[in-house]
C-alpha cells in the first residue's frame, strides 16, 4: 500500500487530480485495505490470548493494590504505545515539513487516532482503577491521570485542527508544526509528573513477577495489533476519502470545460 | 542592517503602532475587566474559597485577556499584508518572529500590570513585597511562554478561515502545563512562600521550548505568505 508517488498520472491526455501538491494521490492503484481483514482477526486472536492469560495465568492479587492490578494489563501497554504513536505523529511532520509531502500527513493523522484511542483507553482504566483503589472515579490531585487528560485534550485539537483547514497542503503544513509542538508539550508534562510524584499512582514495583511479565508483553502485542489496525483503518479511510475528492474535482472540471 | 537593529526597530514599530491604535488594547482590558467581575460576583471577597482559588483566578483573567492579544498578532496586520510586506524585505524570519514575540509580550504586559492591580483591589489582597516580587517573575515568565507559543500558532491559524476560533482550540490545551505550574507557584507566593525549583524548572523549560520551536518553525508556518510560498 504505497501511495507516495510524487504526482498523480494523467489519463487520456486529462489534468491532473491534484497535480499541484506533492504526495497527492493517483485516482487509481495502491490498495487501501489490503489484508485489512487477516489483520483484524490477529488482532481478536491476540486480545482473546492476552484477556485468557489475564484469567488464567496472572496472579489473582498483588501486594498495595490487590486484584484492582488487573487493569494494568489493558493500561499499560495502551499507555506506552500512545507515546509511541504520538512521536510518530512528530515524526511524520517532520518529514511533512522536509519532504512538503502530504502522504506524510495522511500517516501523522492515522498515528494521531490511534494514539488517541491508546489514551482514551488510558484514561478509562485510570479512571476505572481510580473508583477501585480510592472510590472515585477522578482524581484531579493525581499528576499521571490528569496530565493524560491534558495530552488527549492537545491531541483532540489536532482532530479539530486538521477537520477545520480545508486546503490539503495548508493542512499538511499547519498540523506537522502543530504535531511537532505537541510533543514538545509533551516531554515537560512527563517530565513534571517525575519531578511532582506519582501521586497515587501504583508504583512499579507492584508489578513484578514472571507471570506479570508474560501477560503484560502479551498485553502489549495484542494492543500493537489493535493500534496499529486503527492506524491502517484510519489511513485507508482517508486515502479512498482524498482520492474520491480528487476523482470528483477531475470530472467536475472535465464537466466545466464541456460546458 | 544587523539582526539585533532590525528586531529593535520591529519591536517599536509593532508596539508603537499597536499603542497608536488602541483597539485590541482596549478589548484585552474590557476582557480582564468582565473576567474579574465574573469572579467577583461568582465568590465572595471575604471566604475561604477566595484564598484557595484566588491564583487560579488572577490566572485565567490573564489567560483570557492575553489571548486577546496574541489573536491581534498577525489579524490585526490587514489579513496578512503587512506580513507579507515584511515576509519580502531583506529581515530574517526568525528576526520577525523574535520581533513579533517581544513587542506582542510588551502589549500583554501593558494589560496584565493594571488587571493585576484591579484583581488586587476588587478582591481586598495584600501582599508582602517579596511576595510581589514572586508573582512578577512568576508572570513575566509564563507570559513569556505563552508569547512565545501563542505568536507562533497565530502565525499558522490567521489565515484560516474561523482561525480565532481555532487560535483557542490549539492554544489552550499546550497551554495547561504551564498555567498550572504558574497558578500552583502564584498560589506559594499569595501564601508567603517562593515558588520552589521545580516551578522555575518546568516554566523556563516551557519557555526556552517553544522559543527554540518558534524560531525553526516560524518559516514553515508563514510559507505561503512569503516569496517562497
Amino acid at each position: 500500500m504505497n501511495n507516495s508517488t510524487a504526482s498523480p498520472t494523467p489519463t487520456n491526455g486529462a489534468d491532473l487530480a491534484d497535480g499541484s501538491v506533492p504526495g497527492a494521490l493517483p485516482l487509481t492503484g495502491g490498495s487501501p485495505g489490503r489484508l485489512f481483514l487477516p489483520h483484524a482477526l490477529i488482532t481478536v486472536a491476540a486480545l482473546a490470548f492476552m484477556n485468557w492469560l489475564i484469567i488464567e495465568h496472572a496472579p489473582f492479587g498483588v501486594k498495595q493494590i490487590g486484584a484492582s492490578y488487573l487493569i494494568a494489563f489493558y493500561h499499560v501497554p495502551s499507555a506506552i504505545l500512545m507515546g509511541v504513536a504520538y512521536t510518530l505523529v512528530f515524526a511524520a511532520g517532520i518529514m511533512v515539513l522536509l519532504t512538503k509531502s502530504v502522504e506524510w500527513d495522511r500517516r501523522a493523522r492515522a498515528a494521531a487516532a490511534a494514539g488517541l484511542l491508546a489514551n482514551g483507553i488510558v484514561l478509562v482504566t485510570g479512571s476505572v482503577w481510580g473508583k477501585a483503589a480510592w472510590n472515585l472515579w477522578w482524581n484531579f490531585q493525581d499528576p499521571r491521570l490528569t496530565t493524560s487528560a491534558v495530552i488527549f485534550l492537545i491531541y483532540l485539537a489536532y482532530f479539530v485542527l486538521s477537520r477545520g483547514i480545508e486546503d490539503e497542503a495548508k493542512r499538511a503544513r499547519i498540523c506537522a508544526i502543530y504535531g511537532i509542538l505537541a510533543l514538545l508539550a509533551y516531554m515537560p508534562v512527563k517530565y513534571a509528573v517525575e519531578w511532582f510524584g506519582q501521586g497515587s499512582h501504583p508504583p512499579k514495583v507492584a508489578m513484578d513477577g514472571a507471570q506479570i511479565r508474560d501477560t503484560l508483553n502479551a498485553g502489549l502485542l495484542a494492543f500493537f495489533f489493535l493500534y496499529s489496525l486503527l492506524y491502517r483503518w484510519k489511513y485507508d479511510l482517508d486515502t479512498l476519502r482524498e482520492r474520491s475528492d480528487a476523482a470528483l474535482a477531475r470530472v467536475r472540471r472535465l464537466e466545466d470545460s464541456r460546458s | 542592517m544587523t539582526s539585533f537593529r532590525a528586531w529593535r526597530v520591529l519591536v517599536a514599530w509593532d508596539f508603537t503602532r499597536e499603542m497608536r491604535r488602541k483597539n485590541t488594547l482596549v478589548a484585552m482590558g474590557m476582557m480582564a475587566l468582565v473576567t474579574l467581575f465574573v469572579f467577583a460576583f461568582a465568590i465572595p471577597t471575604s471566604s475561604v474559597e477566595l484564598d484557595q482559588s484566588r491564583a487560579g483566578i488572577l490566572w485565567t483573567t490573564l489567560l483570557l485577556a492575553a489571548t486577546v492579544g496574541i489573536d491581534r498578532a498577525f489579524r490585526a496586520d490587514g489579513e496578512g499584508r503587512l506580513l507579507e510586506g515584511l515576509l519580502l524585505s531583506p529581515v530574517s524570519r526568525p528576526t520577525i518572529y523574535h520581533a513579533r514575540v517581544a513587542s506582542t509580550l510588551l502589549f500583554v504586559l501593558t494589560i496584565a500590570v493594571p488587571s493585576f492591580g484591579l484583581f488586587m483591589l476588587f478582591f481586598n489582597q495584600s501582599v508582602s513585597a517579596a511576595a510581589l516580587g514572586w508573582i512578577a517573575l512568576t508572570a513575566l515568565a509564563t507570559l513569556f511562554g505563552f508569547v512565545t507559543l501563542g505568536v507562533l500558532l497565530s502565525s499558522l491559524t490567521f489565515s484560516v478561515r474561523g482561525g480565532d476560533v481555532l487560535l483557542r482550540v490549539v492554544l489552550f490545551p499546550l497551554l495547561v502545563p504551564i498555567f498550572a505550574t504558574a497558578v500552583d507557584a502564584t498560589s506559594r507566593a499569595f501564601d508567603g512562600g517562593a515558588p520552589d525549583a521545580r516551578h522555575a524548572g518546568l516554566i523556563l523549560a516551557f519557555d526556552l521550548t517553544f522559543l527554540g520551536a518558534g524560531h525553526l518553525l516560524f518559516d514553515h508556518g508563514v510559507k505561503d505568505l512569503g516569496p517562497q510560498g
